[in-house]
């Protein structure tokens, strides 16, 4: 996905960071032009864009088409149906120390102080 | 709710100063929220941003429809309920945000 500095902003300052939690998980995407997109969420970026797997499409008039593959573009959502027993702010601190491991940390030596 | 590191005051999260603060004060709270399309939703908010993307636990949603009798011309409103364990709402859909409206209030 997208790593512009504005993409990252986004990822680290909206809730957009709880869809990028929430990968891996099934997921149901309610379209704003009522389709239902049932899926397994595989990408999110800052902007919320998505990238299901798996996934059946349901349109407004009833039809189910399944794809292997869907890229949902974020401003068409409406809504994500989250799986239920997640607690919100649990998934999202659990990713954002997953990311403080990954990226390395200044040694405290190093550190300035703050004034 | 992704809050920027604002540590110089320590209880600068506790005051009121935007609009948006006035929904910091409605978090795990109830609170019912328009959304554009003839749709509302009541439910928990656990979290929220600057875009006013939301999200709600226990929700339902309800939608307004109007039907028009062909006949005599009378506006029918039917209302769909559905109930949501844990919602996702992307904030362009929201017009506003409130504490559920109470009977008799």
């Amino acid at each position: 996905m997208a790593a512009s500095s504005r993409e990252k902003f986004y990822a680290n300052n909206t809730l957009a960071v709880l869809l990028i939690a929430m990968e891996n998980n099934n997921v149901r995407v309610e379209t704003k032009n009522e389709s239902l997109i049932k899926g397994r969420l595989i990408n999110c970026d800052g902007f919320g864009n998505l990238n299901l797997i798996n996934a059946t499409i349901i349109n407004v008039r009833g039809r189910k088409i399944k794809v292997d593959e869907i890229y949902i573009k974020a401003s068409s959502v409406r809504y994500v149906q989250l799986p239920n027993k997640i607690n919100p702010m649990e998934e999202i601190e659990k990713h954002i120390s997953r990311s403080k491991q990954r990226k390395p940390q200044m040694p405290a030596k190093y550190k300035k102080e703050k004034t | 709710m992704a809050d920027d590191e604002d540590q110089q005051q320590a209880p600068a999260s506790q005051t009121v100063e935007e609009p948006l603060d006035l929904i910091r004060l409605s978090l795990d709270e109830r609170v019912y929220v328009k959304m554009r399309n003839e749709r509302e939703l009541r439910g928990r908010l656990h979290a929220y941003d600057q875009h006013l993307n939301m999200v709600l636990g226990e929700v339902e949603e309800t939608v307004t429809a109007v039907e028009i009798d062909e006949e005599t011309y009378e506006e029918i409103y039917k209302q769909t309920k559905r109930t949501i364990p844990m919602l996702f709402v992307r904030g362009d859909g929201v017009i506003l945000v409130s504490p559920p409206l109470r009977a008799g209030a």
